[in-house]
């Protein structure tokens, strides 16, 4: 249950991740290594501390997506990623 | 970097902030910020805010920000800010929770308490530009005086035909009052969401449990996955 209000949506990850990419990623399609579920990074569940954040699937709970800030040193996990998706023109707003 | 250019009490423990920022491209309504503080022994606190105003190449934004009383960065924000000062914010930020005036479709908007914010600028956006689609805000608060934006969500409903607007409060109402008065649940969302056939753009935004519960029953109701945007404020009510 303590899970269960403990995430928020990938969308607020956009400010850390955009350290990685050179474009926004909230839109960017993501396919769950685990389970196949594709969903925008914007949607998927947000865990974070100050540490870094995880971002994992909303269908199986797997972590899709980790990124790490430490002394100054950026790292991102993304094994959890089968697949991502990024189409500049879509325009779903 | 951003410089404090006014303030505005909304509610008794909601104000809005306006910024100047530097270099900014413009945002979507629906966007956020990340704001970091930094304190003197180095100790970092970031947390993301979204924006109220409307949509556009401004360089005046403003936040909404409610008082948490043991959050890191929010209490800085309403208490320990004055005109002039600058902090460290970086964005826009999300393409995912946002929405243009060209969208055709309808609009339908969920909001729990500070959650209104987003859609405070979706729907400010709304108001600027030429679109009259059918849309509809479900809007929950706890007490009356804890309604953001009140008045100028009246002017919104009493000016355009095409946008209705409900409100809940969850925590006792006054005498005279002629809103629903219970937690947004499925009988609410049944009577007042626009009609699945319709196929509504969604956008639900506010605690997490309540952004679940409610994406949950619109989901019973028929309405896509791929229509509903959500965000959480996650368990602290500062956002990440």
């Amino acid at each position: 249950m303590i899970d269960d209000v403990l995430w928020a949506d990938g969308n607020a990850a956009g400010g850390v991740l955009a350290r990685f990419f050179a474009f926004d990623v909230t839109r960017m399609l993501i396919t769950c290594d685990s389970c196949g579920a594709e969903s925008p990074l914007g949607a998927l569940r947000l865990y974070g501390g100050q540490m870094g954040i995880i971002l994992r699937c909303t269908k199986c709970g797997a972590i899709n997506v980790r990124a790490l800030e430490n002394g100054g040193a950026l790292t991102l996990d993304a094994r959890g990623a089968r697949r991502m998706t990024y189409r500049p023109e879509s325009n779903s707003s | 970097m951003a410089t404090v250019a006014a303030f505005r009490d909304e509610t008794p423990s909601v104000k809005t902030i306006a910024f100047a920022v530097s270099q900014w491209a413009g945002h979507l309504a629906g966007q956020h910020v990340d704001i970091r503080l930094t304190g003197e022994d180095g100790y970092q606190a970031e947390r993301s805010y979204s924006i109220a105003s409307p949509g556009g190449t401004a360089a005046l934004i403003e936040l909404t920000v409610e008082r948490i009383s043991d959050g890191e960065v929010s209490p800085f924000l309403t208490d320990g800010l004055a005109l002039g000062d600058t902090i460290e914010l970086r964005g826009p930020i999300g393409g995912y929770f946002t929405w243009r005036p060209e969208n055709p479709s309808p609009l339908l908007l969920v909001a729990g308490g500070s959650g209104v914010v987003p859609l405070m600028s979706i729907l400010r956006t709304r108001n600027k530009s030429a679109n009259r689609v059918p849309g509809r805000l479900l809007c929950s608060s706890r007490r009356f005086e804890d309604i953001v934006y009140r008045e100028e969500l009246d002017r919104f409903a009493a000016s355009d035909n095409s946008f209705s607007i409900v409100h809940t409060l969850t925590r006792g109402a006054p005498t005279a009052w002629r809103g629903e008065t219970r937690r947004v649940d499925t009988q609410m969302l049944a009577k007042y969401a626009l009609p699945a056939a319709q196929k509504p753009r969604i956008f639900v935004c506010g605690p997490t449990l309540f952004v679940e519960t409610v994406a949950d029953q619109l989901l019973a109701l028929g309405h896509q996955e791929t229509g509903i945007k959500t965000e959480r404020f996650g368990p602290t009510g500062e956002k990440r």
